[in-house]
């Protein structure tokens, strides 16, 4: 069996684009005609509003966006469109949702309707056709980023909303590879999406959370018997404070996807560096939820509710986003169309290192109602040749946003200030141990607030 | 781009400019351009009201002659507020027609027992009244009987036009009503989301 061959298990999760959006170009430009993605005529898919019919429309250069498109559970629900004469989600509610929150006039170029080309997102195209796309992965909830993240995490989630707090971890994965005697390390590249999770804080504080930069050091030097098992590597957030130089590359909108691009080439070549690890590798390139951006493929009916006091109850998985399995251990050119949300990923750590014992109820009975393991996409035969990945510059046309004297705004910035003021008040040695930038951060983020 | 100045002959600019003395940030309270559908020859109303130092941008994107996805040419109205070394900026697209040209009127739908029923309201402000309806059909392969502007048309599914709404303005109410077929009524996940009608438009000032 495949799994058995793996060493080495890498996650990496981008924020907030959605499959069409990133890699429908595969289909649509021949590249690979056996992925679901965009086909022609963009025509056939019909986004209507007051009376007007938008489709999608191909992005002619990266650039950070105007603003953010709306991707809370309520505005996904507009999105997903469930129609009132078929029961079904038509998915053509996309420009509604964007202009009743941005109060922008409709026109053809609708930013949510847009989708990249290959020589916009040449590494992202790259990986998806050189090893194997997952052309059914859904976020597993209908909204936002923290409630997906917490589920990808966790196996469960203690909210439905994204908003200014911290989130329970019940369940998280690192406390279940403690429990299980897995070795794992964070790599992060800014501060770490897991600071909103306070319970994690003493690891968070740990050398067990690296900085990026010691990726490639640590794959091609680190001893077998020290080297983790499990890598989580996080971008750096757009929402989250940034410092100086610090460039954020999650591809959150409305910042360009180019930076996203050169993060994912230089993971790539950290973890394919050491050709003898490498051949017992499996990177999981993911995206929390779909940020707003226009899909074609309707959810599975697949629901869930929360574990809040009161459980919020979603009918179905969220909107689908790009997946790319990377390893020697899965056929190259080929696109699995296995049903899978991120807790496919918690039921591959299962198999492979408690076997026989699911990860929890939660992603047991998701696994019943039709989640596959990422471990469907594995096949019994190497192929170690880890191709280079495109070496062009890549180009953004953009500008210097927010800086730190700019106090952070909307529900994900002000939900990393508070968690950031909290650690530094509880953890104030950690704190300027592990992020002495954070201090001067507060001192220019309270000065902004007056 | 072209940095646009205010005699600029097709554009109209009603503005006005709030210089906002205690913040510090630039803002848009308003930014309208209006018709949004024009053709070659035709202005267009630019009103704003913000705050810090306004500059209107205007830019024209030829038409698209792709044949996946055919666009109309497309004039770029981008204000740019500037104030404090702080900037942000709104964009309005227009849309620009031939004197003929064709468009899709689509609307999704509600069950109303065996009816289907597509109703809503085909924007003025991006059509304004002077794209002028010349023939009506039906772009859902079915017989559609439609209502606008006080008219009532049935049109027929082998896509034959109806001039009923001849020199009536596209723009305003729709309702586009259908019966269900057989199949639909026995499953209901057969019935369409949209309905469709094709329609051909003739600009006129008149």
């Amino acid at each position: 069996m495949a799994l058995e061959n793996i060493n080495t298990i890498v996650l990496l999760m981008f924020e907030n684009r959605s499959f069409d959006h990133m890699l429908g170009h595969l289909s649509y430009d021949n590249i690979n005609k056996g992925v679901n993605g965009l086909t022609k005529p963009l025509t056939q898919y019909s986004i209507p509003y007051k009376g007007d019919d938008y489709s999608p429309w191909k992005i002619k250069t990266d650039a950070n966006m105007a603003y953010d498109i709306p991707h809370e559970f309520s505005d996904i629900s507009i999105q997903m469109a469930k129609s009132a004469a078929n029961g079904k989600y038509e998915m053509d509610g996309f420009v509604q949702a964007y202009l009743d929150k941005s109060g922008d006039s409709p026109n053809k170029f609708s930013p949510p309707l847009g989708f990249f080309k290959q020589e916009q997102v040449p590494v992202t195209s790259f990986l998806a056709n050189t090893y194997s796309v997952c052309d059914n992965w859904f976020a597993p909830m209908p909204t936002s980023t923290q409630p997906n993240r917490t589920m990808a995490f966790c196996g469960d989630s203690s909210i439905h909303q994204t908003k200014l707090q911290l989130v329970k971890a019940d369940g998280n994965i690192f406390d279940w590879m403690n429990a299980n005697g897995v070795k794992w390390r964070v790599y992060h590249d800014g501060l770490s999406f897991f600071i909103l999770y306070d319970h994690l804080w003493t690891e968070l504080l740990s050398d067990r959370f690296r900085d990026y930069e010691s990726l490639f050091h640590d794959v091609t030097t680190e001893a077998d018997e020290t080297f983790p098992q499990v890598i989580v590597v996080e971008p750096s957030y757009h929402d989250a404070p940034h410092f100086g130089s610090d460039q954020p590359n999650d591809n959150h909108a409305p910042l360009a996807v180019g930076f996203g691009e050169e993060f994912l080439r230089r993971t790539y070549e950290a973890i394919t560096a050491n050709q003898k690890r490498w051949g017992n590798t499996l990177m999981v390139v993911y995206y929390d939820e779909h940020g707003g951006f226009f899909d074609h493929v309707p959810p599975p009916a697949i629901p869930y509710d929360t574990k809040e006091d009161s459980p919020f109850h979603f009918n179905s998985l969220g909107v689908r986003i790009p997946g790319i399995l990377v390893s020697p251990y899965v056929a190259k050119n080929s696109v699995c169309s296995s049903l899978f949300d991120h807790t496919s990923v918690l039921q591959l750590l299962a198999e492979k290192f408690t076997p026989g014992k699911p990860y929890s109820a939660t992603v047991a009975d998701r696994k019943n109602k039709g989640i596959e393991s990422l471990s469907t996409a594995l096949s019994a035969e190497a192929d170690p040749a880890a191709p280079p990945p495109p070496q062009q510059i890549i180009t953004v046309k953009s500008m210097l946003g927010d800086n730190i004297a700019t106090a952070p705004s909307g529900d994900m910035g002000q939900a990393f200030e508070n968690a950031a003021q909290q650690l530094i008040t509880r953890e104030p040695a950690g704190t300027a141990d592990k992020y002495p930038e954070l201090f001067q951060w507060k001192n220019s983020v309270d000065k902004s607030r007056g | 781009m072209i940095k646009i100045k205010y005699t600029f002959f097709s554009v109209v600019v009603l503005f006005t400019i709030i210089t906002g003395t205690f913040s510090c940030k630039p803002l848009v309270h308003l930014y309208t351009v209006q018709p949004m559908t024009i053709t070659a020859d035709d202005s267009v109303f630019v009103s704003w009201s913000v705050r810090g130092k306004a500059t209107l941008l205007t830019h024209t994107i030829p038409a698209s002659v792709d044949p996946d996805n055919p666009q109309p040419e497309t004039r770029e109205y981008t204000l740019v507020v500037a104030k404090k070394g702080k900037e942000i900026k709104r964009t309005v697209i227009v849309d620009v027609r031939d004197l003929h040209s064709a468009d899709d009127i689509v609307f999704t739908t509600l069950r109303k027992g065996d009816t289907l029923l597509a109703e809503g309201e085909k924007d003025i402000k991006k059509w304004g009244n002077h794209f002028l309806l010349q023939s009506v059909m039906t772009g859902s392969d079915r017989d559609l009987a439609v209502s606008h502007a006080g008219k009532m048309a049935t049109l027929n599914a082998d896509g034959s036009p109806s001039m009923v709404f001849n020199g009536v303005p596209n723009s305003g109410k729709w309702e586009i009503r259908c019966l269900l077929t057989a199949a639909e009524k026995q499953d209901s996940s057969r019935i369409p989301g949209k309905l469709r009608i094709h329609t051909i438009l003739l600009y006129s000032k008149q």
